[in-house]
């Protein structure tokens, strides 16, 4: 038999071509009448245009969520959420939990234990015993 | 010889100026009689868009439609939707791009038989695109790749599961159920149900039909797909082929793959209609090539030693010898023998293995990967000097193999 | 202030003599001096005590000053000259007799018998007896204009119109300046009395009948309610104007959000006036007809419960 193929699927590498935002979804969710949305409130009114003006690849919405916190919720490529409750918080707290959430893809926060994560094999290779200069067969 | 203008041409697939008038493919979901509570439940559904719509999106669609009915969103409200927007800018697409143009590339076929308003006239176009940069890319930078190889390959970068996988990771969500009422920014079709997938064989276009399912390579070459696989025709349920342009016919339903290639190629047209071929090439770049294959992964050789000593043997170079270079544990549980394969003093290639067999044949197979995956320096495709002398390029003529090993 | 007419005040049940009293000796003293009647004289049942005896022969009178309690309310120590004047005034006019009044008697009292059914008494609510209750002959106008005047070059022109009927009726020498309001004429074309002439604006109309007509006449013509303060610190026509069109603040912070441009041109944006509730999600993505015929055809209730 001639030679055979196997298929796989090129991976991706998010931004060595497009770099894609891992954040595609941002909900703001405030109260009218509580206090604890005090500064999601003003958050909302002072602070968001330029938030979203400056991220359009994030997909903004803002509904009432009555009689409840204030709550930032984060939707990710990967389908995980995150939420971040910000009852009480000032107007540039709110500002900062949006950019954490922004910046974050959705993997569960884990320890990196290890200083690189690579796909590519070692440049120089690995060593082994039956290469070297005083190898001889 | 004149330059055929393609985008020229495509304007016929741009959308209409909503005077087309919408056939009204009724949904099942209209025979719900109970008129009242589907009026209740699209009053119930309120939200004002940030946007607000301008006075040329005043309707020509009927009012009185409640968006159920519809078998997808009007264009008009491609720009209330966030999603669509959102989906936009994280593609970076060209602004030449508008909106209505993307929510039109996510109603597939079969959520939307008619043409005017699904992909399919834009998939077939971008399907053309990216097959044609990917080849181009494939052929000139590795001229020596076998013709199987080269299938998987173009099926790695463009194919169907490598779509779907980009759909994913751009972040399109599928919609439950198609509809006027869906966001425009949901990838939108009707699934396919157990029942309707069934494949029969239909029609390969080869003479020798009864045999088509022992197809080799050169058939594949001439009557199949860019990924040596069955054209879509042949694998209909009905044996028949589907007939785009048919607006009454809602033929089965489609896979989340089906639906997702079709977008793909969809937003690749609708780049190439839009903003023109530069910008279709660059898109391609920047999302698909950026991609990694490892090429050398899909080699599945057969007779690694035989198709060796054959390209040896065509090439006139003196025919291999395996030595073996270095070994450990021969008696033990787990040797290691490292085998080289020689041509004369030259060594082709080497290998690594448990047995002296396996070895050889690694050592083999790695010597036909060198010669396979050759890839010439500083490689021209032909679409770099297409479109005239903007970026006074001369033309390199591209490497052309003199075949494959015949064994 | 308008003292209570006699029969209303509740002191005078203290004060009736006549009635056996187990109120001790200082209630009913206070009672009595917080009674008008008693600037002058003190009525005091019992023997009078030792201090007031002191009293009167320093002062010579038998009403010797000093008495009163001056944190009462009708306390005359909080009386100016004038709202006493004002008070000797009212309570020459509240002269009124009480008479007790007899039960009328008539045969219908003697024939009264409660009934068993209501088969043939009279049926009092419900639509019929609104309809019947409606006068079409006289339909019932309001006041003021139906809707809110939103347009600041309307509420402008209403307001120079108000200045100028009212001035004009001042200056003809009439008493009663918010007869301007009677005339209902329904041309509510106003803008056309807009000019570019901006002295108006700085007339002054701290004169309270001046400044009552106008207000009274620009809020039949806007249908805006200003508040008591917004008119008291109005000390010029321009004032009020910027009370009539300055915009209240949003109750709700969609509101605000719609009304704030920057939100316009954002089209990755999506503001929600209400809650998004698990139907709204099914909607989106087109799932909740499905579901919604599915309970139908199952004759469930498509929300809440059975």
């Amino acid at each position: 038999m001639p030679l055979q193929a196997l298929r796989t699927v090129a991976r991706s590498q998010n931004g060595v071509g497009a770099f894609i935002l891992q954040c595609k979804r941002l909900d703001f969710h405030y109260c009218d009448w509580a206090g604890s949305s005090k500064g999601m409130n003003s958050f909302l009114q002072s602070h968001l245009p330029a938030f979203a003006a400056s991220n359009p690849q994030i997909e903004i919405t803002v509904s009432p969520r009555p009689r409840k916190h204030p709550v930032i919720k984060g939707t990710y490529i990967n389908g995980r959420e995150k939420a971040v409750c910000v009852r009480n918080m000032e107007v540039k707290e709110i500002l900062a939990k949006a950019e954490l959430l922004r910046d974050a893809n959705g993997e569960k926060l884990r320890k990196a234990k290890k200083p690189v994560k690579s796909a590519n094999e070692s440049v120089r290779g690995i060593w082994d015993p039956f290469h070297g200069a005083n190898w001889s067969i | 010889m004149k330059r055929l203008r393609l985008d020229r041409w495509g304007a016929q697939f741009l959308p209409p100026q909503y005077q087309v008038p919408r056939p009204r493919v009724l949904c099942p979901y209209q025979q719900a009689s109970h008129d009242h509570r589907i009026q209740h439940s699209t009053r119930f559904y309120r939200s004002t868009p940030a946007i607000r719509d301008t006075p040329d999106y005043e309707d020509s669609i009927d009012l009185a439609t409640p968006l159920e009915q519809l078998p997808s969103p009007p264009p008009k409200l491609a720009s209330s939707s966030a999603k669509l927007a959102a989906l936009h800018a994280r593609l970076s697409l060209p602004s030449k791009l508008p909106l209505h143009t993307l929510a039109r590339c996510l109603v597939d076929a079969s959520a939307d038989p008619s043409p005017d308003f699904n992909n399919s006239s834009l998939a077939i176009l971008g399907s053309e695109i990216l097959g044609y940069h990917t080849s181009e890319y494939l052929l000139c930078h590795y001229p020596r790749l076998p013709m199987t190889v080269l299938f998987a390959a173009q099926y790695a970068y463009v194919g169907p599961k490598a779509l779907r996988s980009m759909t994913l990771e751009w972040g399109v969500e599928v919609a439950a159920e198609p509809g006027g009422e869906v966001d425009p920014g949901l990838l939108q079709l009707k699934r396919l149900r157990p029942e309707e997938a069934v494949i029969q064989a239909g029609e390969t276009g080869r003479p020798n039909q009864q045999w088509a399912y022992r197809r080799g390579t050169s058939s594949r070459i001439v009557y199949d797909d860019q990924f040596g696989d069955l054209k879509k025709d042949a694998t209909t349920a009905s044996g028949n082929a589907m007939v785009v342009g048919s607006s009454t016919a809602q033929g089965p339903g489609a896979t989340d793959e089906e639906a997702s290639k079709n977008f793909v190629r969809a937003l690749v047209g609708a780049v190439y209609l839009h903003a023109g071929r530069a910008a279709a090439k660059r898109f391609f770049e920047q999302h698909f090539l950026s991609r990694q294959l490892e090429l050398s992964k899909l080699f599945d050789f057969k007779h690694a030693p035989r198709d060796l000593s054959r390209l040896c043997a065509r090439e006139g170079f003196e025919s291999p010898v395996a030595r073996l270079i270095s070994e450990t544990g021969r008696l033990s549980r787990h040797p290691v023998f490292v085998v080289g394969v020689y041509s004369g003093n030259d060594k082709l290639g080497e290998g690594a293995g448990a047995s002296l067999d396996e070895a050889r044949i690694r050592a083999a197979a790695a010597a036909l990967k060198g010669w396979y995956l050759y890839s010439p320096i500083d490689a021209m495709v032909p679409s770099d000097v297409e479109g005239g002398d903007k970026e006074k390029k001369k033309w390199e003529p591209a490497m052309i193999d003199i075949g494959e090993i015949i064994t | 202030m308008k003292r209570l007419p006699r029969t209303a005040r509740s002191v005078d049940l203290l004060l009736d003599i006549s009635r056996p009293t187990s109120i001790c000796r200082s209630c009913r003293l206070r009672a009595a001096q917080q009674s008008a009647l008693s600037t002058s004289a003190i009525r005091r049942e019992g023997p009078v005590p030792f201090t007031e005896r002191i009293r009167k022969r320093i002062y010579g009178t038998e009403n010797p000053p000093g008495q009163e309690d001056p944190y009462a309310r009708n306390s005359p120590l909080r009386q100016t000259p004038e709202t006493r004047e004002e008070l000797r005034v009212l309570e020459s006019e509240d002269d009124l007799t009480v008479q007790k009044a007899t039960p009328e008697s008539s045969e219908l009292a003697n024939m009264y018998e409660p009934a068993n059914s209501w088969d043939s008494l009279e049926w009092v609510g419900g639509e019929d007896y609104l309809e019947a209750l409606k006068d079409d002959e006289k339909p019932y106008v309001g006041f003021m204009h139906g809707t809110k005047v939103q347009d600041n070059d309307e509420i402008r022109a209403a307001l120079r119109r108000a200045v100028v009927e009212v001035y004009t009726l001042h200056y003809a020498g009439r008493e009663d300046l918010t007869d301007v309001c009677n005339a209902r004429h329904n041309d509510d074309d106003f803008k056309s009395l807009l000019d570019r002439n901006y002295e108006w604006l700085a007339l002054s109309i701290k004169e309270p009948r001046i400044k009552f007509a106008i207000v009274k006449r620009v809020m039949q013509l806007t249908g805006i309610r200003l508040s008591d303060y917004a008119i008291q610190t109005s000390p010029t026509v321009e004032a009020l104007l910027q009370r009539l069109t300055t915009k209240p603040k949003p109750k709700k912070l969609v509101e605000a959000l719609h009304a704030d441009s920057r939100f316009a041109n954002l089209q990755n944006v999506k503001l929600f006036e209400r809650r998004v509730t698990p139907i709204d999600k099914e909607k989106q993505v087109g799932r909740w007809k499905v579901i919604e015929e599915a309970l139908v055809n199952r004759d469930l209730p498509v929300t809440g419960h059975q």
